[in-house]
């Protein structure tokens, strides 16, 4: 069981991603603004940060590397669809990856899955 | 609240089913009213909700009204309840009829027994090949009830339709809908009161399927008379069953034999304008029907508010059209239209709807250039509505649906940006591509860029004294970079990162600039801290390229760097400072003439004068730095 946070301005999106991943067995907090990340890094030290691409304001790569040079913790963008310019821009900006929110949720654990395998075994 | 007094359900094996909700409800209840504490009131809605949709399966109509009373009066409860627990009922009523944990052994054999019983009903119809998983036919359907909804059963009927066409091709999935359409109004002409109801639910699901198939699945189809036999079926749904004349349902049958017999291949009566337009004034002419009679009294001033918002949207519209467009843009817009288009219908505002209903169709071509991001994009809008559609007493109609039409900005502007590929936009209109390749492009550069996505250890390094070999390395390294940046940048047509690129390539050609005056060999800090700010400002309009977003105006960076720059030449001479300051003026004077100056023939020759005259001014300026 891996503690994951998601921030996403969205509720609802928030609420949906949620369930998925407790589903696949993780805890899960949720946030929707960039100081209530910053909060529950300290207080819970999450394993994984899933940041949305697509915010109201600002944007997600700027909140992603932000929060991940802040508080060291890792973190992942989420796109609707990834594209690989995407996915290279946010291996540029130094996060730890790129999850794709597709409508099957075992993809999406699986893909977040992955990430955290990488986390873990950094060679594999 | 009474709990007694459920009834006898009309199919005996479900009655041990029915109480015992019943009987689990009755505990539930006595808890809560012993300690009416949050914790007690969940379980009591989620059994709530699950009795009505048991009472509407087993058709026990005293059943399903008890418990929506009961639903609709706990929900109005005085206590406060936070949204998050709102939307609760919900998500239990999918949880209860899916994987409810604490049901016991009969009330899952019950279960078993509905999926089986409507299993039977379907293969009846001969359509279980269309429909997938029962339930989701059953919730859908459960929806349409409701509140009337059909873009609820979206997702069911799209993919029903999607999976029929590709197993059994287009001429048989047109022959089975004209079977079952023939069957259906067979069946409403000659049923009698609440029972049309149900038949034209089934209606307007065969109609959205057939709306689907033709958007969707390009299948030939009359989407004009579809969709006008679609909002007369929805009026008909969102009216009493004793407001319906009976002439207005000789219509909708009228036209569903049109339809009918264009599906069985029969070909385009000859006076179906006629029909249509015969229809269509109908259609307009429909008795105002007031809000509290179509049981709408909570949403009409929502409604009524945002009428006011489409307004305005479909004049941003007409303005913007002619420009070019991204697609992210219209996403918003085309889903308030869906939404209101809806509710417009019933509130006797029917002019107003087919104005929306016209622009959607036109925005969804749009959207819709990709299938599966279009279904996700329903299935967000699917998840908004479960959202809004909540009661919620402790925020306004106002609030919820500005929440409401800010969530939905946001959920469709991930998916139209996701949704919208680069040519089929382009096509559109919808996104300017200066350059083939674009996205390659992107990629290439987004892999070749290694300092500027993270410039703190090179500007560390800058300010270190100690480290001028790996610097003069490294600096080499940055200039190449910001080179490639601004090239690639024009390329793709972002000018305001481009020019931000060309202004710190400009600062990195002077690198003695760095070092302090007088042979100290020191950094200049100021400069430093100005190229930091400098390659934050680059960073987040990189940041804000790579997110879609719009791109920030570089201006005060560029001037803060220019600042710095004059400020160090300046203190050596001022008299060349303000000169410069005096030329960079007169550069921005003429680039906004030769901007506003239009193209005609005797324009030309001063345009290249000035341009001249340009080139050789920023020539100079260069050489004097």
């Amino acid at each position: 069981m891996t503690d994951i946070m998601i921030l996403d301005d969205s509720p609802t999106q928030n609420a949906l991603l949620a369930a998925v991943l407790r589903a696949g067995g993780h805890r899960v907090v949720t946030t929707t603004s960039l100081t209530g990340a910053l909060r529950q890094c300290r207080h819970h030290r999450p394993r994984l940060v899933l940041v949305e691409l697509v915010l109201r304001q600002g944007n997600g790569y700027s909140r992603a590397a932000f929060l991940q040079r802040r508080t060291g913790v890792a973190v992942a963008l989420m796109v609707s669809r990834q594209q690989p310019a995407e996915s290279r821009w946010a291996l540029a900006r130094g996060l730890c990856g790129v999850v794709e929110r597709p409508r099957p949720a075992e993809a999406m654990r699986y893909s977040v899955d992955e990430v955290l395998q990488r986390l873990e075994w950094p060679d594999s | 609240m009474r709990l007694d007094g459920f009834g006898v359900p009309s199919t005996a094996a479900l009655a041990p089913c029915v109480r015992e909700v019943a009987e689990q409800m009755a505990s539930c209840c006595r808890e809560w009213l012993a300690s009416p504490s949050r914790r007690r009131r969940l379980p009591l809605i989620r059994l709530l909700a699950g009795a009505v949709l048991l009472g509407r399966l087993t058709r026990n109509r005293q059943l399903e009204q008890m418990a929506r009373a009961a639903f609709r009066r706990f929900g109005a409860s005085d206590t406060p309840m936070p949204p998050a627990d709102r939307a609760a009922p919900c998500l239990a009523l999918l949880q209860f009829w899916h994987w409810q944990p604490e049901a016991t052994r009969r009330y899952r054999q019950g279960l078993e027994h509905l999926r089986g019983r409507a299993l039977g009903e379907l293969r009846a119809q001969r359509t279980d090949a269309a429909v997938t998983p029962l339930t989701q036919r059953y919730v859908a359907l459960a929806r349409l009830w409701d509140d009337g909804t059909v873009g609820d059963g979206m997702d069911t009927a799209g993919a029903a339709c999607r999976r029929l066409l590709a197993e059994n091709g287009c001429d048989t999935f047109r022959a089975a809908a004209g079977r079952r359409l023939y069957a259906l109004i067979e069946s409403l002409a000659t049923a009698p009161g609440e029972a049309r109801r149900i038949i034209l639910y089934r209606l307007a699901r065969e109609l959205l399927q057939l709306t689907l198939a033709a958007r969707l699945c390009r299948v030939d189809l009359p989407v004009a008379l579809i969709r006008q036999m679609n909002g007369l079926v929805m009026l008909h749904l969102r009216t009493m069953a004793r407001d319906w004349p009976d002439h207005s349902l000789s219509v909708v049958i009228r036209l569903a034999l049109v339809l009918q017999s264009w599906l069985a291949g029969e070909g385009v009566p000859p006076d179906l304008k006629l029909l249509l337009r015969d229809s269509g004034c109908f259609y307009r002419d429909w008795p105002r029907i007031s809000a509290s009679r179509l049981q709408l009294s909570t949403r009409a001033d929502e409604v009524l508010s945002t009428g006011v918002e489409i307004r305005t949207d479909v004049m941003a519209i007409a303005r913007l059209a002619r420009q070019p467009m991204r697609g992210r843009e219209l996403a918003p817009i085309c889903a308030r239209l869906s939404k209101l288009h809806l509710n417009l219908h019933a509130l006797g505002r029917p002019g107003l709807a087919w104005w929306a209903d016209g622009l959607q169709q036109s925005l969804l071509a749009l959207l819709q250039t990709s299938r599966v991001a279009g279904a996700e994009w329903r299935g967000q809008l699917r998840c908004f509505r479960e959202r809004v559609l909540m009661p919620n007493a402790t925020v306004t109609p106002a609030d919820r649906l500005d929440a409401a039409l800010s969530e939905v900005r946001v959920v469709t502007a991930r998916a139209v940006v996701s949704a919208v590929s680069p040519a089929s936009a382009r096509e559109a209109g919808a996104i300017r591509e200066p350059v083939p390749g674009r996205t390659s492009l992107i990629g290439q550069l987004s892999s070749e860029l290694r300092c500027i996505p993270d410039p703190e250890p090179w500007l560390r390094m800058l300010a270190n004294p100690d480290v001028s070999g790996e610097r003069a390395d490294r600096l080499r390294t940055v200039r190449q970079e910001l080179e490639l940046l601004e090239t690639g940048a024009r390329a793709l047509g972002v000018y305001r990162v481009e020019a931000l690129a060309r202004v710190l390539s400009e600062v990195y050609r002077h690198p003695e600039l760095m070092t302090m005056e007088g042979g100290a060999g020191g950094p200049d800090t100021d400069l430093i801290e100005a190229l930091r700010r400098g390659h934050a400002g680059l960073l987040h309009r990189l940041d804000q390229a790579a997110a879609w977003q719009e791109v920030s105006r570089p201006r005060p960076v560029i001037e803060r760097l220019y600042r710095s720059l004059e400020a160090r030449r300046g203190a050596a001479n001022p008299a060349v400072l303000s000169a410069r300051q005096r030329c960079l003026a007169l550069n921005r004077r003429v680039v906004e003439l030769l901007t506003s100056a239009s193209s005609t023939a005797a324009l030309r020759e001063r345009r290249t004068l000035l341009a001249t005259l340009l080139r050789d001014q920023a020539r100079l300026l260069r050489e004097d730095w």
